[in-house]
């Protein structure tokens, strides 16, 4: 965060609703579906880092449906970037007021830049931009909500897919039954460990609002980069009834099937660990992009989840 | 043969498994993914087999299409606008390296801001690349235009890359009665396997493909680029008459004249606008205004004598232009001034105007081309050229 | 020659697929009538939202409508013994002719019938952002007929409907309840209401290629709709209404030297909300509060992706109805169970003129 050391918040920390401010950012009227997961993300997003931001949000649909058709739900001074540009566009508006402030062009006052993007827009089209930005080394923060396929363009395959999901570009067939059987990148992960000079990367979840927010604050906060990657249910690309958003995201986290975690000046931690985890099944049945798949595909995905959350030190 | 009712994106990738190809390259980008999912679930339900590579953006995609053709592979992929654009490095390239890739561009407004209608200039901003580039009218002859593509592109005397625009939603997303052929009609007049060339990688063979080179043999790298251009237009006639002959349609290889007969004046154009032109130039021959419409089927090569033989004849010749280039010569489009250029050693040349229309993916409406009919008659009547650039329909 | 289109109205993600396969039909039946035709959803419509209304539509041109006459005779067939129609495609090219620059426009110009998916849209649809509110006959020509898939009466669902100088029909029919592929119902309930623009026996012959070893149930669905679809005719209302949130589309934009040069859109205030985009059309169900229950835990507004709720506890989280999409997080997140999602059509009374 740049200019000040006096922050507009209170406080960083947000624990339970009395610290969430009741002021909203990321106001009602855009095109989004119901229940749209990325979404309640951008308005705790903004709800977190507040009005001394500057927020600069790549294709996808939190491009799209939140500006269809000419218009805009920010209530925060927003910019349009390209779909793999979100580590060049902050690092751009993190170096101009750096410099600014520095030669007494502007005054010198807390101003947080931040960059919002897509699964695909980040751990795909995007990555190289991103990991400039994290070297380079400039006060920003970059945000990916995963809703786990490029959504916008009508559901397709990124690397951010989970293995066995349906896509339009995976679809299961009468010869390829599987879908998607590419494994799941691990974007926050390959930032940390390739990044060391960055002081803080971490996960998050809509349905895990206070920490997710907290989080946000804690990015912004930091000097230099930081990277936050949110779990974003997404009922049209998941194919699931809008209501049950909230319930999906948290049974990822239940199940093992997302992390939330911290790495803050290199040191891993989790911020949360499931007191009994649930089967992967129960997170699975729900959603008919896996509806396709067999007993033997689930327990697959089982043994990879256990696996994962064995070396995470979950279980 | 089947008749179907169905878009141009699925029209093209029926032609893509008939002509066998075998690697496709896909990354999503409205309008054009829909060939790509249409691609997906083929091979997914064993109609085709091809590797199917999702890419992580259009550069990639272009990339791997170039190297899996350099090593003599039947490839396909797509993009469309700003996705387009991303992929240039790559798309640069490809003709030089004269591999034959065949490549859709659903054809969409480029950013900022995004905006998913239809306009041309994406896919011109490459024409001065290489790159073969051809406008079907509707779906059928989507898929007319691709297959010929992968025979065209192929042929030794040729080695450019290909591509099939298809206006953004009005030919990609829009359901029209179409013929498809059967598969084995289909691979009588594109087998297979491409013809053999001698600059495809493989151990039984080995050679060097694009070493640094310096100015000793740079000028002469062109001028071989350019005969492969100038061939294209042989080649093109040919393979027309060919397609012609197996499926009974396919129409002239360049240009299609429509209602010229007698025309004073005519208007000009690519892709979906010809449909509203048709119905335009009808009824305006009704209100006794002598007019046609002249539609160009393939932009590159660019058929400059067939071009200037059929437009000498008018008095008065309007170019639409669903693109622009800012600050160009009288600030016009970009087939207006490639088109002025064609005409420009006649002793005696049409009056040539030129009218942008459709930016944004605004429709074409026949009121909007009726009145451009009109307006050019009288031009041809009065000599008297008030704008020779005019905007359609824009709000001022 | 003339052109007939029949419109598609559904909720988006949730009823895209159906709305295409009710095009698709219509399309394959004009075909067997000998007719050439296009079809296509809504462009702008898409992306394609969870619940954002969206429309598709079959354009035909044709030179005279389908028998009315030769439909009542089919009808009294068993769909098994109906055999399929003998085009005669003398006139398919200039059809063609007449219909091919239809292709490029976003909507027809006019529809002879609507077809409505969700019984709430009825209300009417503002899917973008500036057009406003278009009433459901918005494309309707003089004399067509609205379809809905309802359980409710036609007398009970025109309270909703934009009152309107047009006359047309309001028909009923329970689509939910006679098949899971809901158009096929609405198909045949349109070849009885707004007869002509395909005939029945080029539907039924359709529908049983398209649907394989179900063909023949699927084409008793068309039949029966057929027999029981409901009705009543809308006499025109006297004068037109000033239809709230309505603008036309190139008199009100602002002109090229009138918006704001490099892209710009002012930001809506702190709060909101964004005027410029009410989403209240894309809910079929609004979230309702037994105060009674409520223990004002805050949840419902806090996990509210539309910011749809006042932070203020003393109103029980009170929802602003112009910008609630029905999702139905709220209800369910609730721990103690007090928001109940009741549908929109028991709201009578708000009227969107």
């Amino acid at each position: 965060m740049l200019g000040s050391d006096n922050m507009s918040w209170e406080k960083i920390e947000i624990r339970t609703l009395k610290d969430v401010p009741k002021e909203e950012y990321y106001v009602a009227g855009h095109r989004t579906c119901q229940g749209c997961g990325p979404a309640l993300a951008c308005r705790l997003i903004a709800k977190a880092a507040g009005p001394r931001t500057v927020c600069i949000v790549a294709t996808g649909c939190m491009y799209v449906a939140n500006s269809s058709y000419n218009t805009t739900p920010w209530a925060i001074p927003w910019m349009h970037a390209q779909l793999g540009g979100i580590g060049s566009a902050v690092a751009g508006a993190a170096a101009a007021f750096k410099a600014m402030m520095r030669k007494g062009k502007i005054k010198k006052e807390e101003i947080h830049v931040l960059g919002i993007a897509g699964d695909g827009g980040a751990a795909d089209i995007g990555l190289s931009a991103i990991s400039g930005a994290m070297l380079s080394g400039g006060d920003h923060l970059i945000i990916t909500y995963d809703n786990e396929s490029y959504a916008n363009t009508g559901i397709q395959a990124s690397s951010l897919t989970p293995w066995g999901a349906w896509t339009t570009f995976t679809p299961p067939g009468k010869m390829l039954r599987l879908g998607n059987v590419r494994v799941k990148k691990d974007l926050p992960r390959m930032i940390a460990a390739g990044h060391p000079n960055v002081r803080y990367v971490a996960t998050a979840s809509i349905s895990f609002p206070f920490d997710l927010m907290t989080k946000v604050r804690k990015g912004l906060a930091v000097k230099g980069p930081a990277f936050i990657q949110i779990h974003t249910p997404c009922p049209k690309g998941w194919k699931f009834p809008p209501e049950l958003t909230i319930r999906i995201g948290r049974l990822a986290v239940e199940t093992g099937m997302w992390t939330l975690y911290e790495v803050e000046d290199g040191q891993f931690r989790l911020t949360f660990k499931p007191p009994k985890r649930k089967p992967v099944s129960e997170y699975l049945k729900l959603q008919g992009r896996f509806a396709h798949l067999r007993e033997p595909d689930i327990r697959y995905i089982q043994e990879q989840v256990d696996a994962a959350c064995k070396q995470l030190g979950i279980d | 043969m089947v008749r179907v009712i169905t878009t141009g994106t699925v029209a093209i990738a029926t032609a893509v498994k008939h002509a066998d190809v075998d690697v496709i390259s896909a990354y999503p980008i409205r309008p054009y993914t829909g060939v790509m999912n249409e691609l997906a679930r083929m091979i997914a339900d064993g109609e085709l087999d091809a590797e199917f590579i999702v890419c992580d953006s259009e550069h990639t995609q272009f990339e791997i299409a170039k190297h899996a053709a350099a090593c003599g592979a039947r490839v396909f992929t797509g993009s469309a606008g700003i996705g387009w654009a991303y992929a240039h490095e790559a798309i640069v390239v490809t003709p030089t390296d004269r591999v034959p890739v065949v490549a859709m561009v659903g054809n969409r407004a480029l950013d900022d801001p995004g905006n998913f209608g239809v306009e041309h200039t994406d896919v011109l901003v490459a024409r001065d690349l290489g790159w073969m580039m051809c406008w079907p009218e509707n779906p059928q002859e989507a898929y007319d235009l691709t297959l010929m593509g992968y025979k065209i592109a192929e042929n030794p005397n040729v080695l450019l890359p290909y591509i099939v625009n298809c206006d953004g939603n009005f030919i990609t997303h829009v359901r029209f009665p179409v013929d498809l052929p059967d598969e084995e009609l289909a691979r009588e007049f594109l087998p297979p396997t491409p013809p053999p060339r001698p600059n495809i990688l493989h151990p039984d063979k080995p050679i060097s493909i694009a070493p640094h080179v310096d100015y000793y043999w740079g000028t002469e790298i062109r001028r071989q680029m350019d005969q492969a251009m100038k061939n294209a237009i042989e080649v093109t006639k040919r393979v027309h008459e060919e397609f012609n002959k197996i499926f009974g349609r396919g129409g002239p290889p360049f240009i299609e004249e429509i209602n010229t007969k007698d025309a004073d004046v005519a208007m000009i154009g690519v892709g979906g606008m010809t449909m509203v032109a048709r119905a335009a130039v009808r009824e305006l021959r009704q209100k006794g205004i002598n007019i046609g419409f002249v539609k160009l089927r393939r932009f590159r090569p660019f058929a400059t004598e067939e071009i200037r033989e059929a437009l000498r004849k008018f008095k008065v010749v309007a170019v639409l232009d669903n693109d622009f280039s800012f600050g160009s010569a009288h600030c016009g489009g970009i087939l207006f001034q490639e088109i002025r250029s064609a005409l420009y050693d006649l002793s005696e040349r049409p009056i040539v105007v030129n009218y942008l229309i459709g930016l944004g993916g605004r429709e074409i409406t026949v009121d909007a081309m009726k009145r451009i009919g009109k307006e050019i008659y009288e031009i041809s009547k009065t000599k008297e050229v008030k704008h020779i650039v005019k905007w359609v329909d824009v709000r001022e | 020659m003339a052109i007939f289109a029949v419109e598609f109205d559904g909720r988006g993600v949730t009823q895209t697929a159906l709305m295409r396969a009710a095009s698709e039909i219509i399309c394959t039946a004009a075909d067997k009538d000998g007719f050439p035709s296009i079809g296509y959803e809504r462009y702008d419509d898409a992306p394609d939202r969870v619940g954002v209304p969206i429309k598709g539509f079959s354009v035909i041109s044709r030179t005279a409508p389908a028998s009315y006459e030769k439909d009542l005779e089919d009808v009294a067939v068993d769909v098994e013994k109906l055999s399929p129609p003998t085009p005669d495609y003398s006139y398919y090219q200039v059809c063609y002719d007449e219909l091919a620059p239809e292709a490029m426009l976003y909507e027809p110009r006019a529809v002879d019938a609507v077809l409505v998916l969700d019984d709430t849209l009825v209300k009417g649809e503002e899917p973008w952002a500036y057009i406003g509110v278009q009433p459901i006959h918005e494309k309707l020509k003089d004399g067509g007929a609205i379809i809905v898939n309802s359980k409710r009466d036609p007398e009970y669902l025109l309270e909703f409907i934009h009152p309107t100088t047009k006359r047309y029909k309001l028909a009923v029919i329970d689509a939910d309840s006679m098949d899971k592929i809901i158009i096929l119902p609405l198909i045949g309930a349109m070849l009885k209401v707004a007869p002509g623009i395909v005939s029945y026996r080029s539907v039924i012959a359709t529908v049983k290629e398209r649907y394989k070893a179900e063909g023949i149930k699927k084409a008793q669905v068309i039949k029966d709709a057929y027999n029981k679809v409901r009705w009543i005719e809308v006499p025109p209302a006297k004068e037109p209404i000033q239809i709230k949130r309505k603008r036309k589309f190139l008199e009100e934009f602002p002109k090229w030297h009138e918006m704001p040069i490099g892209l710009v859109v002012p930001a809506p205030p702190v709060n909101g909300p964004n005027p410029h985009f009410k989403t209240d059309t894309f809910r079929t169900y609004r979230p309702v509060t037994d105060t009674s229950k409520c223990n004002k835990d805050g949840l419902c507004w806090l996990y509210c992706p539309d910011s749809a709720r006042s932070p203020d506890p003393e109103t029980f989280f009170a929802v602003n109805l112009e910008y609630c999409k029905g999702c139905g997080i709220c209800a369910e997140v609730c721990p103690v169970k007090a928001i109940k999602m009741v549908n929109e059509l028991d709201f009578r009374g708000e009227k969107l003129w």
